[in-house]
């Protein structure tokens, strides 16, 4: 027999590192960021000035309200409403509301491209198409419209602008 | 959702981040690709490091993935011999995926523990005879004569033709056969049994192709 025909059967990996391993590979699939083809979402921004768009009052706060609008979504450079001069990025639902549906991820993607930068309060010229940004933690809350509102904060920044966090019953990111 | 799901479903579902179907896929292959790693490095840990690099490359490569027909193993196979071929760039990449991973030294198959390094050895000669082939013919030998994929499969794991993968395949026998001195040059795959069982095996699977 040739010596090449004569390799050591196979065997199996050690149950401890299959898994480890497969643990690990599912949590990784599952929490990867999704990726937006920029060529497939149609995303226009609209500079939104003091007391224009969307409009806040705070006898609408309740702690958990659902996000009932998908047709738009908005997204903040700062943990600020918009009429103290705060930039507002509005997702066209042009290729219909599933781009809203994640909101922080159509969020994050304008993050990525530059479109929206750290504490500044106003939509970023981006002549820099292929370069990558920071992206801050984000935050969804709903809006007293029904839309969603992704700032950049922490779990807090919701109430902390006496807006609702989305209800476990939407569908929204 | 079907009791035993197509590596296409399975693949469909983990590309839209469905965890547990990549580790329905994971669990359906990775042995292939274990035993694979193993016949490349002859090591058991080494293909337990190269294993895991794997998977972590296929899903950051996931918008490359080809399935051929399907099967995604002969993708998976491409994958973990770029990964051997690149195993201590891949190592950096993956540094803070590995130490996730119980380390090698965590040995839960003592008894087995001779055999496995009896495997080694042996793989280590094997690997010795088969340095003075080219890596291309040696990677069409792990993949036809080892791994069992047929001429197409390989085809596609190497990105090249299948004429090539028979060229280079029978190129490589016959490079080894001259190397052990083993039967004349003359000899054809009919000559040897264990060669010959291969070959109508493959040719029989690529005709069903």
């Amino acid at each position: 027999m040739n010596i090449v025909d004569n390799v050591p059967g196979p065997r199996p990996m050690r149950t401890a590192h299959r898994v480890a391993l497969r643990r690990e590979i599912e949590k990784m699939v599952a929490t990867t960021p999704r990726r937006w083809r920029r060529s497939s979402v149609a995303i226009a921004l609209t500079l939104v000035t003091a007391g224009g768009g969307v409009g806040v009052a705070a006898a609408a706060y309740a702690h958990y309200q659902r996000v009932s609008n998908l047709t738009t979504a908005h997204c903040y450079s700062l943990p600020q409403l918009g009429d103290n001069g705060t930039s507002i990025a509005v997702l066209s639902a042009t290729t219909g509301s599933s781009q809203v549906v994640d909101a922080l991820g159509s969020c994050g993607m304008l993050w990525r491209d530059g479109f929206l930068s750290p504490g500044v309060s106003s939509i970023v010229r981006v002549t820099q198409t292929t370069a990558v940004h920071p992206v801050p933690n984000l935050v969804v809350c709903t809006m007293p419209d029904g839309t969603a509102g992704v700032f950049p904060g922490t779990a807090a920044t919701c109430a902390n602008l006496g807006l609702a966090e989305p209800d476990t019953s939407t569908t929204i990111q | 959702m079907p009791e035993n799901p197509s590596d296409v479903e399975l693949w469909e579902r983990a590309a839209a981040h469905d965890g547990q179907a990549f580790g329905q896929l994971f669990e359906r292959h990775s042995q292939a690709v274990y035993n694979h790693c193993f016949r490349r490095t002859a090591s058991w840990s080494s293909a337990e490091d190269v294993t895991s690099i794997v998977w972590a490359e296929v899903w950051r490569r996931r918008k490359d993935v080809r399935l051929h027909g399907d099967s995604i193993l002969p993708w998976l196979l491409a994958v973990a011999n770029n990964c051997l071929r690149n195993y201590r760039r891949s190592q950096r990449r993956y540094r803070n995926f590995l130490i996730k991973l119980p380390p090698a030294s965590t040995i839960d198959f003592a008894e087995e523990t001779v055999s496995r390094l009896d495997d080694e050895r042996r793989m280590a000669e094997i690997l010795s005879v088969l340095a003075d082939l080219r890596i291309e013919d040696q990677e069409v030998i792990a993949l036809c004569s080892w791994a069992g994929l047929s001429y197409a499969e390989a085809s596609s794991a190497l990105g090249v033709p299948i004429g090539t993968v028979r060229s280079r395949l029978s190129r490589a026998h016959g490079r080894l056969r001259a190397t052990l001195s083993s039967p004349p040059d003359d000899t054809t795959f009919a000559d040897d049994p264990a060669l010959a069982f291969n070959h109508a095996d493959k040719e029989s699977r690529n005709e069903h192709r």
